[in-house]
């Protein structure tokens, strides 16, 4: 029986605990903002907050989450208002087909804690989320609106 | 198979009635027959047309007709249709419509209004002239109908932002307040009428200005049209609520997972359940036979399923099958192997000539000087971002299908006859597209959730992870192309001999070859087995590369300036006729040397083309016709010592016809060319035995945000041709326009792609 938090909200899990988070969210929590895009953390599709931190939630197993704190896309918006990130995506147009979109909005709000104010270096280097269509430059824009977004009180 | 014999009202209204209806395979044409009036709610069930609803607070909801797979066609097209209307923007929601067509007295299926599918960046050219007639129809009955509330003749009476103004004292009225006369605006003249083209539509018909039907817009009217508009959908996208194929389901659906045969045209030998039916909540195990025994081509790969309670239970029951393969025959095929036989082919007798004019072999003789060489390309995956899924539920009389595919109207078509179920009785829902690429538009997921369906007699929603997607694709074909060109002693590119050894199609049709006095292209067959199918810009994705960056070689080794070389070849303005495919009209269907040197002259300056740069820089030019549009692309880049390339700019310009959404075309421009970098950085897809070996992302990690250049710049030609497309306009020109920079930084000309380590040594 493992207990942990989704997006503030108590739940229990009594099923596979080798089954990773991701299907979890997806199946169980009906949360289908978390996406599957590879299985074996490599392109960040699944990125959600486990405990304030970015992680790659197709290979957590549920064992692991035992008084977890999760927090996914849906879980962004407070009180009907947007995340600062959520908004500068928006007015940056960034996404085309927009599945990767949740997982690089969750990697961006981890990496605006550890970076308030990141510099295009930083940026490739802790960025590492796919995205097929390329919406790269936009996100890269994003990012930098979100932070002053952030700086801004927003 | 069945065609719908009643037309009732109750099914008009599962046509156009509101959210909620989904499909849709119901011969409207007969309305029409039926001779019941021809006013709105008579034929459009309450709508003002087919993609139009006004609803009691003003807002207006814009159908969406095709999906959308990151190309911005559910903003885009809404946008013509507001555009005509002149809606205020902000007010406008949009649905995305399930496929809407009908079965014709000879069993033929129709489509309703436009095509709706998506693919050879057609969406925006199929779709512009209906889309502007049902904006123009829904703005004429609002007139109509305020023109009579007000007294006021349609002369007197002007739209803006969804409402009526009348001129003589600025008065305005909701578009909303006029709606239930506007439904019974009765319109003299209109009707359908079925245009044959690459499909079959039935499109409606407006009488015109002159008969007492609306005006349509002219370039630079209205609002919308040319305007930058974010995507309707962002505010979904990013709080996780939009609905992808993958993320829809049948209530009490079984996931099913497929261990496919991995080797191409193997099967099934034998095969073990046992552990996997022990695994809980694994429902049942099924063997998944070729789905088309008819076919010549591949269709699916024959496997064994585990259908399951849940995607990991039925991951763990496939983990625990056992199965022994049959192999097939195509076992000597690896990498080497297609490599080599891509050369064999060449003198076999069945290389055949496609295209010939003037005399080469004269022409070669008498060239001053000839350039001849190879260039060859592996194979590329579509790495689709969402997995390919499918969801259906075969019952007696009925199907549901929920999916992500980019042809919705196929599925119907394709499964009417084969699960003896009427054309009508199909409720297809597709969800927004995890990117298509051309991958989805193929059929064999939704065969498998058929079959499986019917086995079980449930809804299967067949799930497939990235290796499936990978091994199991219809991927782009390699080709080696042999490429001869002749110049004359003023330096006149007079002779040009083309070759693809390709599995698919050569695509070698246009510039220079129509425009060269004496050319010839041919193709060879090589007897390759491994699947291939349509990879975003088909063909032009790799022709473009070879031919432009083959011009870019003799304009060096003639010491000329690749851009004025390139302006020369194209010479004096004039259309030539152009052979292959392209998605704007017949009438269209010339390549245009004025609007290719347009868009090249436009890159180059927004480039600085002949500014000098810094050291260990360069710069390369290409241009490519793809399906209707142009488009020129100019790369710099920088090559470190240790061969590290770093791409730092990339300006480009099109000529798409009129541009409907500037923001969206720009997304398409980048995205093309990001695509082209991850191909020539990274695909190569590997092969041993007959099989693909190359699995996720950990084999092709694609490109990330660090290898993204820092500067885009992209710009569109004034034009006033009809819209085309750009969703696989810039890859073309993309690759060979690198390519061009890269030699110009290094001298190193790159002939075989992937770049893999060639600037290391």
């Amino acid at each position: 029986m493992i207990d942990l938090t989704v997006n503030g909200n108590r739940m229990v899990f009594d099923g596979d605990d080798e089954m990773p988070l991701l299907w979890y969210l997806r199946e169980d929590a009906k949360l289908h903002g978390t996406k599957f895009g590879c299985g074996i953390g490599q392109c960040g599709a699944c990125t959600v907050h486990v405990d304030g931190q970015a992680f790659r939630s197709c290979v957590i197993p549920m064992r692991g989450l035992k008084g977890a704190q999760i927090t996914t896309i849906e879980g962004l918006v407070k009180m009907d208002e947007l995340h600062a990130v959520q908004k500068a995506w928006i007015e940056e147009d960034v996404a085309q087909c927009g599945y990767c979109q949740a997982g690089q909005i969750m990697a961006t709000v981890d990496l605006l804690k550890k970076y308030p104010n990141p510099t295009d270096q930083e940026i490739d280097e802790n960025h590492t989320n796919l995205c097929r269509c390329g919406t790269y430059d936009r996100i890269r824009k994003a990012i930098h609106r979100a932070a002053d977004l952030m700086k801004a009180g927003n | 198979m069945v065609i719908s014999k009643s037309i009732s009202r109750r099914h008009a209204l599962k046509v156009f009635g509101g959210t909620g209806a989904l499909i849709v395979c119901v011969p409207m044409g007969s309305l029409f027959a039926q001779g019941k009036g021809q006013n709105a709610e008579d034929l459009f069930g309450g709508k003002l047309g087919p993609f139009v609803q006004i609803n009691p607070d003003n807002t207006i909801t814009i159908g969406a007709p095709i999906p959308d797979m990151g190309t911005g066609v559910s903003t885009s097209l809404p946008m013509i249709v507001a555009n005509e209307l002149d809606a205020d923007w902000n007010g406008v929601n949009i649905e995305t419509l399930p496929p809407s067509q009908y079965l014709n007295e000879k069993g033929e299926p129709i489509l309703n209004y436009v095509l709706q599918s998506t693919g050879g960046s057609w969406s925006v050219a199929k779709a512009w002239q209906p889309l502007r007639e049902c904006g123009a129809l829904a703005r004429h009955l609002i007139l109509c109908a305020a023109a009579k509330a007000l007294s006021v003749s349609i002369k007197g009476l002007a739209t803006k932002n969804s409402h009526v103004i009348i001129k003589s004292n600025g008065n305005k009225y909701p578009y909303s307040q006029f709606l239930e006369a506007a439904k019974k605006i009765k319109v003299p003249g209109l009707g359908r009428k079925i245009y044959r083209g690459d499909n079959v539509v039935n499109r409606i018909v407006l009488p015109t200005a002159a008969e007492g039907g609306p005006t349509i817009k002219a370039k630079g009217e209205g609002d919308i049209i040319g305007r930058g508009k974010g995507l309707k959908a962002a505010h979904d996208i990013v709080t996780g609520k939009m609905e992808f194929g993958i993320d829809k389901r049948i209530e009490n659906q079984l996931y099913a997972q497929i261990e496919r045969c991995p080797h191409y045209f193997g099967d099934v030998k034998s095969f073990d359940a046992l552990d996997a039916l022990k695994i809980k909540g694994v429902v049942d195990v099924i063997q998944v036979p070729n789905l088309d025994e008819e076919g010549t081509s591949k269709f699916n790969s024959p496997g064994v399923a585990v259908l399951a309670e849940s995607f990991w239970a039925a991951k763990k029951g496939r983990d625990a099958l056992k199965i022994v393969w049959n192999k097939g025959p195509n076992t000597q095929e690896t990498n080497a192997w297609h490599e080599q036989e891509l050369r064999n082919a060449i003198p076999r007798k069945t290389t055949r000539t496609l295209d010939e004019k003037g005399d080469i072999n004269a022409a070669f003789t008498a060239a001053a000087k000839t350039f001849e060489e190879e260039y060859e390309v592996p194979f590329w995956a579509h790495f689709c971002m969402e997995p390919i899924n499918c969801a259906v539920w075969v019952k007696e009389d009925e199907v549901i299908a929920k999916l992500s595919h980019q042809f919705p109207e196929r599925i119907a078509k394709d499964f009417s006859q084969k699960v003896d179920i009427p054309f009508d009785n199909f409720t297809v829902d597709i969800g927004r597209v995890g990117g298509g690429y051309g991958r989805k538009g193929k059929i064999d997921f939704v065969s498998e959730a058929f079959f499986l369906s019917q086995k079980t007699g449930r809804a299967v929603k067949v799930h497939w992870t990235r290796e499936d997607e990978v091994r199991h694709g219809f991927i782009n074909s390699s080709a080696l192309y042999r490429i001869k060109a002749g110049v004359d002693k003023e330096g006149k590119l007079v002779a040009w001999d083309a070759l693809a050894s390709r599995k698919g199609t050569a695509w070698l049709e246009g510039f220079p070859e129509t425009i060269v006095p004496h050319s010839r292209l041919r193709r060879s067959y090589p007897q390759i087995k491994a699947p291939t199918g349509a990879w975003r810009g088909p063909g032009h994705n790799t022709t473009g590369f070879v031919l432009e960056c083959m011009i870019d070689e003799i304009a060096i080794g003639l010491g000329l300036d690749p851009l004025d070389f390139r302006l020369e070849i194209l010479g004096e303005d004039k259309s030539y006729p152009y052979t292959g495919w392209t998605a704007v009209p017949v009438e269209n269907k010339v390549i245009s040397s004025s609007r290719m040197k347009g868009v090249l002259r436009l890159a180059a300056e927004k480039a600085g083309w002949g500014h000098k740069l810094p050291k260990g820089y360069g710069r390369g030019i290409a241009s490519c016709f793809t399906f209707g549009s142009y488009a020129a692309i100019v790369v710099d880049v920088s090559v470190d010592e240790d061969g590290k390339l770093n791409v730092h700019k990339v300006t480009g310009a099109a000529d798409c016809g009129l541009v409907i959404n500037p923001l969206g075309a720009k997304a398409q421009m980048e995205g093309g060319c990001m695509d082209g970098l991850s191909a020539v950085l990274y695909q190569d897809i590997q092969f041993k035995e007959g099989r693909i070996t190359t699995g996720n992302f950990n084999d092709i990690p694609l490109v990330r945000i660090d290898e993204c250049p820092k500067k885009f710049d992209f710009h569109f030609v004034d034009s006033d041709e009809i819209p085309s497309g750009l969703g696989e306009i810039a890859l073309p020109p993309f690759i060979p326009a690198l390519m061009n920079a890269i030699y110009d930084a290094t001298g190193k000309r790159i002939r075989k792609l992937p770049l893999g380590n060639q600037l290391k040594t």
